[in-house]
C-alpha cells in the first residue's frame, strides 16, 4: 500500500477507534449541564478513549479471549452503544454535536478531503521516492566451514543468486577467478527490477592448483561498471 | 498598555481585589488596517501559513521516503520545517485565543514527531526498545496475544492500543508505530489544556502554559518507547485527579471513574511510569504536610487526602497486577532493587567513562545534541519558580496549591536523577526519568515566558524561535555535528562518528537478516553487533531470534580470532545503519580489514552489509 493511503488510514482508525468512543462516553459520563468547550471535549475524548482501549484489549489478552478485530470491535461498540443509550436516556442526544455550526464543518471537511486527494496523488507518482539504488549477491549454499567441495563429475557448483534493487532493469556478468586467474565468466545476465536471477556456475575442478591457500573470488559486475561491483570469497575444500 | 503583574485570571485570587485578565497589547490602529478586510486577513494568514507548511512538511516526507540511513532525520526536509516552526511562532505572535494556541500547539508537535514516521520505510530507532515494542505489536496484530517471556507479556496497554489501530487499518506495524503514536502523544498540550481550566489564570500566563507543553520535548521524541507513553497516561491521571480534586461537585463522579480508569490504564500500559507514579504519590501528602509546616497552604491539605486515597488504590491495583499476573516483570523489579542494594556490578555507569578523554567543544557538542531543549526547559522552569514564588499571592488558592503538587513532583524526580549520580547506579535509566520530569516544566517554565512576554511582546517572538531552533539538534539529532573517530585516533575518519544519535532501521540490514533467515540453519552460532542482533529480533521475532541465539560480539580482531563462532554479521556505518559499540573496533579499516581476511568465506554482500562464513 502506498504510504500516503496507509498515513489517511491510520488516521481515520485512530479518530474512529480512539477519538470516536471516548467522545461519545463524555456525554454518557459527565452531567449535560457541564459544557465542555472544543478542547476540553477533546482532552477528555482523547484520554477516555485511550482508558478504553488499554483496558479492553488488555481484558481480551488476559482472559484468553485474544485481541483481533472480531474481539475488540464488538467490545468497544458494545460500550459505544451502551454510551449513547445512557445519553439519550438523560435527554441528552440532542446536544450531541460536534460543537461546530454545519456550514463550517461541511466546509472543513470538503477542504481536508480536496488536500487528501492531493496529497494522495503528489508523492505517489513514484513509491519510495528516494529508495537506495543496490544489488544482493549471495551464495545460495554455502558449503561447510566456509568451504566448498567437488561432487561427483569433479566439478565445483557455485549456486549463486542476484537480487536487482535498483529500481531499473540491470544486467550483470559474473567472474570466477582463484589466485589472479579468471576461471569462469558469464554471459550477460539480465534482471528485472524487484526480481531475482538463481543460477549456477560449473567450474572444472582440475583447472585449479593452489586450492588450499587462495580462495575462490566470485565477482558481480554490473554493465556500467569496469571495477567489481560486489564481491564474494568462498574457499575449496579437500576431496569429500 | 503594559500587561498586568497579576498572573491569577479573573474571579478567584487570594487577595480580594479582582482585575480583569488585560489583553495583550494591540497595534497601533491605522486606516489602513481597520479596513475589515486586511484585519480579516491579517488574523488568518498566519494559520493558512502555519496550515499550509505543516502540510508540506508531510507531502515532502513521504516524497523523501528513504530506506536508507542518511544523514540526519531534516534532510532536504529541513528548510521545511525552518519555516514552519517561524510560522508556529508568528502564529503564536497573533493568536490570543487559549483553545486556539493549544490546537496550533498540538498540530505542531505532532507533525514534528511524525517526520521519521513518514520518511523511513521502518520505524525509527535501532535500540533494543524499539525492537521489542513493534515485535511485540507485530506479534498481536498477527495472533491476538503479546509474545511470551518479554517484559510487556503482561503489561500489554500500549501494544493492544497500537495494534488495534494496525489491525483494524490493517497497516504494516512500521507505519502503525511511525503515524498512530505520534497521533496518540499529541493529545498532551490538551490534557494540558484542560487541567489549567480548572483554576482561575491570567489568559497569557496559561498560554505560555500551553506553548510550553509543546516546546518541552522528551528525550525519545522520535521513538516508540513506553517512557512518552507512560508520560501520557501519568499526565491524564494527574489531570484527572487534580480536576476532580478541584471542580464542582458535578462533575466529581465521572472524574472519579474517569481516573480509576485512567489508573487501571497506567498500570497494564506501562510498568515503570506506574511504579515512578506511586513512588511520587505517595510522597505527596507527606510533603506537602512539612510544606504545611513552613506556610499555611491555601487549600490546607485537601489534595493530600486525596492523594493518599489516590495512591492506596494505585498500590493496591498495581501490587496485584504485577505479583500475580506480570510476574516476570516483578522479578525484574527485584532484581534490580537487589543490585542496587548489594551494589552488584553495574551494567553501566551513570557518565560514560570516554567523556573524559574529550575536548571542551565536542563535550558541548554532544551535551547539546543529547541536552539541549532539556537544559533550556530547566533554566526556563527554574526561572519560573522564582516568578511564581514572588507572585504567589496574586495566585489563585487552587492554582497555588496545584503548582505546589506539581512542583514536590519535579523535586522527587529531581532527587532519583541526583541520587543516580550520587550513588554511581546507573541502570535506572537516566533519560526515561528526564522525559518524566520534562512534562512537567510548562507548569513552571510559563512563567519566565509570562514575564519576558510582559517586557516586550518582540523579545520574546525571538526568544520563542530561538528555543525552537536550539531545541531542533537535540530532538531530530544532528549527526554530522557529533564529533568524529578523528578526535581520539589518528588513523579515523572524520565522517565516522563517535555515537550515533541518527539511527535508522534499513534495507541492506533487513535484506541481509532475510538471507539468514532463509539460508542459514539456526543449529550455528551466529555472532554480530548490538544494532544487528537487536534488528534480528525485530524481524525475525523472539521465537526464532532466541532460536538463532546470536551472540552479540564486537569486531576487534582478538575477540574475533578466539571467538566460538560460524557465521559473523557484518556492516558499515552510515548507510546500512549504527553502531553502538565504540570507534575503534567498527570503523570502516576495520570493517574491511575483517573482508579481506582469509580466515572467512564472504557468502552474502549487498554493498553495505556482509554475512562471513568461518573458515
Amino acid at each position: 500500500m502506498h504510504p500516503t493511503f496507509t498515513l489517511f488510514r491510520v488516521l481515520v482508525t485512530t479518530g474512529l477507534v480512539v477519538l470516536l468512543p471516548g467522545y461519545l462516553l463524555t456525554y454518557a459520563l459527565f452531567p449535560l449541564q457541564v459544557e465542555f468547550d472544543g478542547a476540553q471535549r477533546f482532552a477528555l475524548s482523547g484520554g477516555l478513549g485511550v482508558i478504553l482501549s488499554i483496558v479492553i484489549g488488555t481484558a481480551l489478552i488476559v482472559l484468553n479471549i485474544g485481541l483481533t478485530p472480531n474481539s475488540f470491535l464488538p467490545t468497544i461498540g458494545s460500550i459505544t452503544s451502551v454510551a449513547v443509550i445512557v445519553t439519550w436516556w438523560r435527554g441528552g442526544l440532542g446536544i450531541l454535536r460536534l460543537g461546530v455550526q454545519s456550514a463550517k464543518l461541511y466546509s472543513t471537511i470538503a477542504f481536508l478531503l480536496v488536500l487528501g486527494v492531493i496529497t494522495a496523488v503528489f508523492p505517489s507518482t513514484r513509491p519510495l521516492n528516494n529508495a537506495e539504488q543496490y544489488s544482493e549477491f549471495y551464495l545460495i549454499e554455502q558449503g561447510a566451514n566456509g568451504l566448498i567441495s567437488r561432487n561427483e563429475n569433479d566439478v565445483i557448483m557455485l549456486k549463486l543468486s542476484i537480487v536487482n534493487n535498483e529500481q531499473t532493469k540491470a544486467t550483470y556478468t559474473i567472474q570466477v577467478t582463484h589466485a589472479g586467474q579468471t576461471l569462469h565468466e558469464s554471459e550477460m545476465i539480465s534482471v528485472v527490477s524487484e526480481s531475482s536471477w538463481d543460477g549456477e556456475i560449473v567450474i572444472p575442478f582440475p583447472e585449479i592448483e593452489n586450492a588450499l591457500t587462495n580462495p575462490l573470488e566470485i565477482l558481480l559486475f554490473r554493465e556500467i561498471d569496469d571495477e567489481p561491483y560486489r564481491r564474494l570469497t568462498i574457499w575449496i575444500g579437500q576431496d569429500g | 498598555m503594559i500587561l498586568p503583574k497579576r498572573l491569577s485570571g479573573q474571579g478567584e485570587t487570594a487577595v480580594s481585589t479582582t482585575t480583569a485578565a488585560s489583553p495583550i497589547s494591540h497595534q497601533p490602529q491605522t486606516r489602513f488596517s481597520q479596513i475589515a478586510f486586511v484585519k480579516n486577513v491579517s488574523a488568518v494568514l498566519p494559520i493558512w501559513v502555519f496550515g499550509i507548511l505543516g502540510w508540506l512538511i508531510v507531502l515532502v516526507s513521504l516524497r523523501e521516503r528513504r530506506n536508507y540511513q542518511d544523514s540526519w532525520v531534516l534532510e532536504d526536509v529541513f528548510p521545511y520545517v525552518l519555516a514552519f516552526c517561524a510560522a508556529f511562532v508568528w502564529v503564536l505572535f497573533r493568536e490570543t485565543h487559549t483553545s486556539r494556541i493549544t490546537v496550533f500547539s498540538a498540530l505542531f508537535v505532532t507533525i514534528l514527531r511524525l517526520i521519521p514516521g513518514l520518511k523511513y520505510k521502518w520505524a525509527y530507532g535501532t535500540a533494543v526498545d524499539q525492537m521489542v515494542h513493534i515485535s511485540s505489536i507485530q506479534r498481536i496484530m498477527e495472533s491476538g496475544f503479546p509474545p511470551a517471556g518479554t517484559p510487556y507479556t503482561d503489561i500489554p496497554g500500549m501494544h493492544a492500543l497500537l495494534g488495534v489501530i494496525g489491525m483494524v487499518s490493517e497497516t504494516a506495524v512500521d507505519d502503525v508505530v511511525g503515524i498512530a503514536f505520534p497521533l496518540i502523544l499529541g493529545l498532551i498540550p490538551f490534557f494540558i489544556y484542560f487541567l489549567t481550566s480548572q483554576f482561575r489564570i491570567n489568559d497569557i500566563l496559561r498560554n505560555q502554559i500551553i506553548i510550553m507543553s509543546a516546546l518541552a520535548f522528551d528525550p525519545y521524541f522520535l521513538l516508540i518507547q513506553g517512557s512518552p507513553f507512560g508520560v501520557l497516561l501519568i499526565m491524564l491521571v494527574l489531570v484527572l485527579f487534580l480536576s476532580r480534586e478541584f471542580g464542582s461537585i458535578y462533575i466529581q463522579l465521572p472524574l472519579t471513574i474517569a481516573l480509576l480508569g485512567s489508573i487501571m490504564a497506567l498500570t497494564f500500559g506501562h510498568g515503570i511510569s506506574s511504579l515512578i507514579f506511586i513512588l511520587l504519590i505517595a510522597g505527596m501528602p507527606i510533603a506537602l504536610r512539612v510544606v504545611n509546616k513552613f506556610w499555611q497552604l491555601p487549600i490546607r491539605n485537601q489534595i493530600g487526602s486525596g492523594a493518599s486515597r489516590l495512591f492506596t488504590f494505585t498500590v493496591v491495583l498495581f501490587s496485584s497486577w504485577w505479583m500475580y499476573q506480570a510476574r516476570g516483570v516483578f522479578l525484574i523489579f527485584v532484581n534490580q532493587i537487589w543490585s542496587f542494594i548489594s551494589r552488584a556490578e553495574v551494567e553501566k555507569a551513570p557518565i560514560p567513562s570516554r567523556v573524559s578523554e574529550l575536548g571542551i567543544i565536542d563535550l558541548f557538542l554532544i551535551f547539546w545534541s543529547l541536552h539541549g531543549n532539556i537544559f533550556m526547559m530547566a533554566l526556563l522552569a527554574g526561572i519560573g519558580v522564582f516568578i511564581l514564588w514572588w507572585h504567589r499571592n496574586t495566585l489563585s488558592p487552587r492554582f497555588h496549591t496545584a503548582l505546589i503538587a506539581l512542583f514536590l513532583i519535579e523535586l522527587g524526580l529531581s532527587g532519583m536523577l541526583v541520587g543516580q549520580l550520587l550513588t554511581g547506579f546507573g541502570n535506572l535509566e537516566y533519560f526515561r526519568l528526564l522525559g518524566y520530569a520534562v512534562v512537567l516544566t510548562p507548569f513552571f517554565g510559563g512563567a519566565a515566558l509570562w514575564l519576558i512576554r510582559r517586557k516586550s511582546q518582540l523579545v520574546w517572538g525571538a526568544f520563542l524561535m530561538l528555543l525552537i531552533l536550539a531545541s531542533l539538534f537535540q530532538i531530530f539529532p544532528y549527526q554530522p555535528g557529533i564529533p568524529g573517530g578523528d578526535r581520539l585516533f589518528a588513523h579515523i575518519r572524520s565522517d565516522e562518528y563517535l555515537l550515533y544519535l541518527h539511527t535508522v532501521v534499513t534495507d541492506y540490514q533487513k535484506n541481509m537478516l532475510d538471507y539468514v533467515q532463509t539460508h542459514i540453519d539456526p543449529t550455528y552460532s551466529i555472532m554480530s553487533d548490538r544494532v544487528t542482533k537487536d534488528e534480528a529480533y525485530r524481524f525475525w521475532g523472539p521465537e526464532l531470534a532466541t532460536e538463532y541465539g546470536i551472540r552479540y560480539q564486537i569486531y576487534a580482531t582478538a575477540d574475533l580470532d578466539e571467538g566460538e563462532w560460524d557465521y559473523l554479521l557484518l556492516h558499515r556505518a552510515g548507510l546500512a545503519g549504527p553502531f553502538s559499540e565504540q570507534i575503534e573496533v567498527r570503523h570502516d579499516a576495520q570493517v574491511d580489514r575483517i573482508l579481506s581476511s582469509t580466515d572467512y568465506a564472504i557468502v552474502y554482500d549487498n554493498g553495505e552489509s556482509y554475512v562471513l562464513q568461518r573458515r
